[in-house]
């Protein structure tokens, strides 16, 4: 049974082909929505709405009253080096992670779905970084990054490069990407890997026959066809590693100084000082940035779409 | 030799590529492995030691007697298998809800769910700490289960809706026509065509779970609900003996990458498989 | 208004919530624990001084202790507590509170008076020097919520066994440390432990202390002391820009590994030093005054105490305790069993007359060069805001100036 569904050619648009509508069938699509809307709603809508609320307020149970103060948190933050500090390494972080992981993304799908006889073997390595827990990789690449015992500062220093990764703060933000691009071009190279696998054997033939070379296949071939995937790809990385906080706090703590601070580091933080009016002034800042990415990926991906 | 070099030049230039790829992916995994079986002294020695010259397994122990290891390695159990299960849960019901039976707003409702993901965990702390203190949530299983569950459900609920999208609804219309209640249809031939699908996602859910590490610290401030996350960087800086315990937490770090790595070995093939075929159309 | 979204939200959540789950003890739902043991929340390296006064406590009062590890840094245990607390919960029923995280969180009410738990014996055992800092430290709107069990104040070490006399002078310490430095073979002058979390700024107070400034105003003395930092680390290279990533452990590490000649240090590393039988010796841990800054020695002191949380799970079982470990029965045997404990009260220097610390303390008091702690009603923060400020500076990312002018800013940001 489960293996003619399997087997089935591929879905006609079930779309037109719905059930007709009838009232059970409403009542079942609630019963079977409901759950999950409850669950979002409950830990995300109320969240949410509760947040902005909480931004125009002095709130720290520790320092009483508790009170209406407007754009007081905004002004404060306009004026916060460490909140300015956080929201340009933020950007760096962000679009710089993205855009390292797509490319070697890219390059890694390439390598498995090259028919070789490793192929398997080289799946599942690829998805070891991914499956290991963040603080794990974090804790680990900081040991290989230690001034006085880490592995790379010692081959560089045989190398004849003095460099303290973790005491530079552009070092320290350097280390920082590394280890998240590290960290995350796995899963990228698996989704990119799944529209690598949807283009035409018949494609690349008959640019063969024409007398293209594998890297002008590449580009002219599989990078139009896949972009799409990419850019979508791209889209939900920038958004998810907005909130990655667990990684500077678990490698440099933000330090030296707060130059790895992140906003959501930064949030983090202002929650354990019990700044909470603060903490939620920055995360609707955090908001804000999330809307803007979101605006300027649908513009990209239009025109993207356009294009080909 | 040149002719050998200049035919074979693809899978030479692939067999290249991957002993790099192996050797950047596995670098810092075979540093905290070989790290565990190095006795303390030879951690801390300059210029450090690329292969350990004594094995040895006391780190491990060590370890267990420093932390309460074994309760954390449980709560972590219970915290992924638990959000793993009622997220995939719920996101299939939802899935075949919102692929199979439309209803006016209904792609409103899946927009919803897939575009809450843009809100970031941590920017909802400070309300979802005063829910959490309001209802008694705060260390226990429950309240931790639930804000996991939560966060994993868009990207599989959108899985989800995708796979069902690709199985032919004529089976299903042929059962009813056959006389098969809603229910029955859903329990022989839906639930079965979406293996493959629950699978994936029962996978990626619990590594993800197991991973988690803002969750359990914001929320689980008791040995009792403390996750190995969680564990893992209070050793780190609880400074327990005389210097940073790198041997301590490098045993811990491998036991605590033992499950996703099994899981990887066995599911690589459905991980794969399941996001080509799911996510990605 | 908030009341009924209150009571609406605990009402749906309740029903949610007994949906939901089976009827499971344990931390499936909520989370409790048993009557008889009490939780003492204090640094791993007072676990043993601490062990050894608890069968006589368990024996007279039927409970087991159970002991918990905590931060070194004073900033760090602030953010792990209050979490704790904000979440209207408390795992342990007596804990170990830095001078950062005390007066907060009596503030907050989450802390439990202690004026009718502690008897006026023990009051009385402390000296007028530390009574006079109770209520700004230690209490709050007249109650007093933390007893000290350390009078921390930072202490000179040096290797008499290698420079035979101490640096007297800022200007003989930077001499006899660029003699001594060693790089090549990673023999540093001197080093400190001052990673991010308020370490620097323990580092960067001590020196200011040396001068006549105040480091919460980043005045003239605050910038020759940062100054002072900086030259000795980019200038005459006596102590390794790595500090920046260490902590006193590290620190401690390196001294007794024979790779620091002299270093400020809390009173805790007389015991670790100690304890390391086959290296000590009295030579190679000797103490002197701190070398003299432009207003002569100094060194600020403060200090850990004890506190009971209000919601402490055992809150008699917490107050037999603190009662207990407080007391000046016990309190001298604690200072026995770990420098750490040493203060001066009455019946620990009674006890323990010829003592190297106390001996150190007296001599400090002579030359007066024990300073107040600088205060600041948001330690944590103003601390992290200073020294994040300051460490512009030190590495290289801005000139003193702005480093100082950057601080002033964050500190007036901070309010209050």
């Amino acid at each position: 049974m489960t293996h003619s569904v399997e087997n089935a050619p591929p879905a006609s648009p079930s779309r037109r082909k719905s059930f007709t509508l009838s009232q059970r069938r409403y009542l079942a699509a609630a019963l079977l929505l409901l759950p999950v809307v409850a669950l979002r709603l409950f830990t995300t809508l109320y969240p949410f709405i509760q947040t902005i609320l909480l931004s125009v307020q002095k709130y720290n149970p520790a320092f009483p009253p508790r009170e209406y103060v407007g754009a007081g948190n905004f002004e404060k933050l306009a004026g916060d080096l460490v909140f300015q500090s956080s929201i340009e390494f933020t950007l760096i972080f962000v679009f710089g992670s993205t855009l390292l992981q797509l490319i070697f993304g890219i390059l890694v799908a390439s390598l498995l779905n090259a028919k070789f006889r490793l192929r398997n073997l080289a799946r599942t390595i690829n998805l070891i970084p991914w499956a290991i827990p963040m603080v794990v990789a974090a804790l680990g690449w900081r040991w290989l990054f230690d001034g006085t015992y880490g592995w790379i500062t010692d081959l560089q220093t045989r190398l004849g490069v003095q460099f303290s990764w973790l005491i530079d703060p552009v070092g320290a933000r350097v280390a920082i990407l590394i280890v998240n691009v590290w960290k995350s071009t796995p899963f990228v190279a698996i989704s990119i890997l799944a529209g690598l696998q949807g283009v035409p054997e018949e494609l690349y033939e008959a640019a063969r026959v024409d007398g293209a070379n594998p890297v002008q296949s590449f580009w002219k071939i599989t990078l139009p066809l896949i972009m799409p995937l990419t850019v979508t790809i791209g889209m939900y990385m920038m958004v998810w590693q907005l909130s990655v906080f667990d990684l500077p706090y678990a490698m440099t703590s933000g330090g030296p100084g707060f130059s790895t601070s992140v906003l959501a580091y930064m949030i983090q933080q202002q929650v354990a000082t019990l700044n909470y009016g603060y903490a939620s002034a920055i995360s609707v800042v955090m908001f804000l940035v999330v809307a803007v990415f979101g605006a300027v990926g649908l513009y990209v991906f239009r025109r993207v779409e356009v294009q080909i | 030799m040149i002719a050998f070099l200049r035919r074979h030049r693809g899978q030479i230039l692939t067999y290249l590529g991957f002993i790099l790829f192996a050797f950047v992916w596995l670098l810092p995994f075979y540093f905290i492995v070989s790290s565990s079986f190095t006795p303390r002294y030879e951690i801390f020695q300059t210029p450090p030691r690329y292969f350990p010259q004594n094995l040895t397994l006391e780190n491990y122990p060590n370890m267990m007697n420093a932390i309460p290891f074994w309760r954390f390695y449980l709560n972590s159990l219970i915290f992924a298998i638990g959000s793993t299960v009622v997220s995939t849960t719920f996101s299939a019901m939802a899935g075949y809800g919102l692929a199979r039976l439309h209803f006016p707003g209904s792609n409103l409702v899946f927009l919803g769910l897939v575009l809450s993901v843009a809100l970031p965990q941590v920017a909802l702390l400070v309300p979802i700490r005063e829910i959490f203190n309001t209802l008694d949530l705060n260390n226990t299983y429950l309240g931790l289960i639930i804000l996991e569950a939560s966060i994993t459900t868009p990207f599989t609920v959108w899985i989800m809706v995708s796979f069902v999208n690709q199985i032919p609804v004529e089976i299903e219309e042929a059962a009813l026509i056959d006389g098969a209640t809603l229910w029955q249809s859903i329990t022989r031939i839906v639930v079965p065509a979406m293996r493959p699908a629950l699978a994936t996602m029962l996978i990626i859910n619990f590594i993800n779970g197991w991973n988690e590490f803002l969750y359990p610290l914001i929320f689980a401030t008791r040995n009792d609900t403390k996750t190995l996350s969680v564990g893992l960087v209070s050793l780190g800086r609880e400074a327990i003996g005389s210097s940073r315990p790198w041997d301590l937490m490098s045993a811990m770090s491998v036991l605590m990458i033992v499950p996703v790595l099994i899981l990887i070995l066995f599911g690589q093939r459905a991980i794969v498989s399941g996001l080509t075929r799911g996510a990605v159309k | 208004m908030s009341m009924s979204r209150r009571s609406f939200l605990k009402a749906s959540g309740s029903a949610a919530a007994l949906a939901l789950t089976p009827k499971i003890s344990g931390p499936w739902v909520i989370n409790r624990r048993r009557q008889n043991t009490v939780v003492l929340k204090i640094q791993a390296f007072a676990h043993d001084a601490i062990r050894a006064v608890l069968p006589d406590f368990e024996a007279a009062t039927g409970l087991t202790v159970q002991l918990e590890t905590g931060v070194s840094s004073g900033v760090e245990h602030l953010t792990e507590v209050s979490t704790a607390y904000a979440a209207g919960d408390s795992p342990w029923d007596v804990v170990s509170d830095s001078d950062e995280s005390g007066p907060v969180l009596a503030r907050a009410g989450w802390l439990m008076p202690l004026d009718d738990v502690i008897p006026q014996e023990t009051w009385d055992d402390f000296p007028q020097g530390m009574k006079d800092a109770f209520p700004l430290w230690h209490g709050f709107d007249g109650a007093m919520y933390r007893v000290p069990h350390e009078f921390a104040m930072a202490y000179f070490f040096y290797r008499k066994d290698i420079i035979g006399d101490a640096p007297k002078t800022w200007e003989e310490m930077v001499e006899k440390g660029m003699e001594v430095t060693d790089a090549a073979n990673g023999v540093w002058a001197t080093t400190d432990g001052i990673s991010r979390g308020g370490l620097m700024w323990v580092y960067l107070a001590y020196l200011t202390s040396q001068t006549n400034g105040q480091i919460f105003d980043l005045d003239d003395g605050t910038a020759m002391a940062t100054r002072l930092l900086y030259d000795m680390m980019h200038t005459y290279k006596i102590f390794p820009p790595d500090a920046i990533n260490t902590n006193y452990d590290q620190q401690n590490q390196l001294y007794m590994d024979d790779k620091v000649i002299f270093m400020r240090q809390w009173p805790f590393f007389q015991s670790v030093a100690e304890g390391n039988t086959a290296w000590y010796s009295p030579d190679k841990v000797a103490i002197a005054l701190p070398p003299a800054g432009p207003s002569g020695p100094g060194s600020w002191w403060g200090g850990w105490g004890f506190t009971v949380p209000a919601l402490a799970p055992n809150p008699d079982g917490a107050k037999e305790l603190i009662k207990y470990i407080t007391s000046v029965e016990v309190a001298p045997k604690l200072a026995a069993g770990q420098s750490w404990f040493i203060m001066p009260r009455a019946s620990i220097l009674a006890a323990m007359p010829d003592n190297v610390l106390v001996g150190a303390m007296g001599m400090y008091a002579d030359a007066g060069a024990i300073k107040p702690r600088p205060y600041h009603p948001r330690a944590a923060e103003a601390q992290v805001a200073v020294e994040d400020a300051l460490s512009l500076y030190i590495t290289k990312q801005a000139s003193l100036q702005e480093a100082l002018a950057t601080g002033r800013n964050l500190l007036a940001a901070l309010g209050e």
